[in-house]
Order: C-alpha cells, then sequence, then structure tokens
C-alpha cells in the first residue's frame, strides 16, 4: 500500500492555541481528513495517510484552526508510486475477492 | 478590522457608571495641597452634566474644591481574543469657564472606583496621574458643541479591559494633575471644563470607540514527504 506523510508550518497562532489538520483526496474538494493535532507557532506539523492507491496523484493543504477561526495553507498535491489501475493487495480477504471466492 | 462603540449606562446603571467625584471645603475653603490630595467628600453619577474638570477658588489663596470625572466601559464582549488597534474617548462638552484666567487643559487616567454601577465620594483619590492620551485638550480647544476627542495611547490602550470594565477618568491636567497650585485672584470663582455624560443620551453621551481584530491561525502546506 502507498503511503505519505503530509507537512505544514504554523506561521502565525493568532496569540491562542491552536491545532492543525490536514484535508486530503483525489481532486482539490478533498473529501479526507486527519485528526487535528496541537500545533506550535514555527514548528512543522505532519501526519502520514496510509492504504493510497498506487500511481495516484493526490491533493492536500493543511488547516490551522483557534477561537477565532480557521485558515488554510495552499493546495498541494503528490503523486503515489506504482501503476494506476493496478488492484493492491491487501490481506487475505482482498486475495479472495480477486480469485471470485466471495463478493 | 472590526469597530465597536461602548457607553456607560445611563441611570440607573447596569454594569458601567459616569459621573463626577469632588473634595469639596465649603466657602471657606482649604489649602491647595489638602484640596488636591484629600480624601473626596461628594459624588454625583446621576444626571446630565459631567463636572469633568473644575477648580474653584475660597477666599485668602485657599480653593474650594476640585472634580474629576469618572467613566467606565463595559468592554467585555471584546473577548481576550481581540488584538486593540486604537482607541478614542470622546466626551460631549457642555460648558466651559476660566474665571481663574489659568486656561485649565483637560486629559484622561484611569481611574479605580469601588463599584462599577455607582460612585462614592471615596472614589475621589482612585483617579492616576499617568496620561492614557499623549495631547491634553486645551481650554480653548475644548468644544461644547461637539465631541471632544482623546486618542488613547499605548497606556491607554493597554487600559482597556478586553474581558471586563474599562475604567477611565478626566482631570485637569495642568493643575490638578501637575499638582500646580493656580495664581489665586478672587474668591468663589471657577474655572472648569463640563461634558455630558450618559443620562443626557444619545447623541451626547460619553463613547469609547475602540478598532481591533482577532486573528485566525496562519499555516503554510509543504510538500509531503514519504511517498511510496
Amino acid at each position: 500500500m502507498a503511503q505519505a506523510t503530509l507537512n505544514g508550518f504554523l506561521d502565525d497562532d493568532g496569540g491562542l492555541p491552536t491545532e492543525a489538520m490536514f484535508e486530503w483526496g483525489m481532486t482539490n474538494d478533498y473529501g479526507m481528513k486527519t485528526p487535528w493535532q496541537p500545533a506550535t507557532i514555527g514548528v512543522q506539523f505532519s501526519a502520514t495517510i496510509m492504504n493510497l492507491c498506487p500511481g495516484q496523484a493526490y491533493h492536500f493543504r493543511a488547516v490551522g484552526r483557534n477561537a477565532n477561526g480557521d485558515s488554510y495553507g495552499a493546495d498541494m498535491t503528490f503523486s503515489t508510486l506504482g501503476e494506476l489501475g493496478l488492484p493492491t493487495l491487501v490481506d487475505e480477504f482482498d486475495i479472495l475477492r480477486l480469485i471470485g471466492a466471495i463478493e | 478590522m472590526s469597530t465597536k462603540t461602548f457607553y456607560p449606562d445611563a441611570n440607573p446603571e447596569v454594569s458601567s457608571v459616569d459621573g463626577h467625584v469632588a473634595h469639596y471645603a465649603g466657602a471657606v475653603g482649604d489649602t491647595w495641597a489638602n484640596i488636591r490630595n484629600g480624601a473626596g467628600t461628594h459624588y454625583a453619577d446621576s444626571g446630565n452634566i459631567l463636572h469633568s474638570a473644575w477648580i474653584q477658588a475660597a477666599n485668602s489663596n485657599l480653593w474650594v474644591q476640585i472634580k474629576r470625572g469618572v467613566l467606565l466601559f463595559d468592554t467585555s464582549s471584546l473577548t481576550a481574543q481581540a488584538t486593540i488597534i486604537s482607541a478614542t474617548l470622546s466626551i460631549f462638552g457642555s460648558d466651559k469657564d476660566d474665571q481663574l484666567g489659568c486656561s485649565p487643559d483637560i486629559n484622561v487616567y484611569a481611574s479605580a472606583p469601588v463599584s462599577n454601577i455607582a460612585l462614592e465620594a471615596g472614589d475621589y483619590d482612585s483617579l492616576g496621574i499617568i496620561p492614557l492620551c499623549d495631547i491634553p485638550i486645551t481650554y480653548a480647544n475644548w468644544s461644547i458643541t461637539t465631541y471632544n476627542n482623546f486618542l488613547l495611547n499605548t497606556v491607554g490602550l493597554a487600559a482597556i479591559s478586553k474581558t471586563g470594565v474599562t475604567k477611565l477618568g478626566l482631570r485637569n491636567a495642568n493643575y490638578d494633575v501637575a499638582n500646580v497650585e493656580p495664581t489665586w485672584v478672587s474668591g468663589l470663582v471657577s474655572s472648569y471644563l463640563f461634558a455630558y455624560q450618559a443620562d443626557k443620551g444619545v447623541g451626547f453621551k460619553p463613547k469609547l470607540v475602540i478598532v481591533y481584530h482577532t486573528r485566525v491561525p496562519v499555516v503554510a502546506t509543504l510538500a509531503a514527504t514519504g511517498v511510496t
């Protein structure tokens, strides 16, 4: 399975306790979110996402929030390794599905 | 940026009072030092007129009274998250006179009345001497037809409570605060700068206009790493 570590940086916390996370997905509509984590001004924050499709481009952006509201970093992309379209076997149930043993 | 305008409460007060306090020695008078430094004897927190700075002479180089203004504003709605950019205290002048010929000016100082919703005589000596505005308003410039504006300095901005009541005061700067006894010219004459207080109503009541902002975080997205 493909995976990636998403990175962000907190430039300004607005003077308040701040949390950060990432929105990610196959388009810039994202659709997926990493858990909120405490963020410190001037310090990088990261989250690893797994079970990605190989050979697939992904969009993501950093998100910060404090008591005054949310803010968003710029959209960025990365592409996982491998060939797009090949199924990824993760466990015995995937294998069974491939051979038609189960629905 | 956002702007909020705050007013003291008219009588009966709910959260923030305005009015004046005095050390009054009667027509016989007392020394300047006793008038200025003595405990308060009188107060008024209802009515339309704020005796914001008043020096009155008695006979024989003595003084009848000094009065000072007290102005409270419930600024708690700013919240702790606000960053204050600027603030202006605006006072609508109602009257002025300078029978002493001393050209009294007026400025803003901190106050610390015992109660937020009522004055008492003892509040007279709760006013500070550190100006919260860099430029006092001169007697000549004190308007009695419009608002007089005090732009608060950094000390003044720091005196604003973002979670409670902001407590300001008005004093004559060049005699009362400076502790300079005016030249006595005659008995029972006065120099004063008066204003309207909250009971006068919309268009006249004291106001504190605060410009502020609240900040959301600023985040940057960095390149992904460890991509497989």
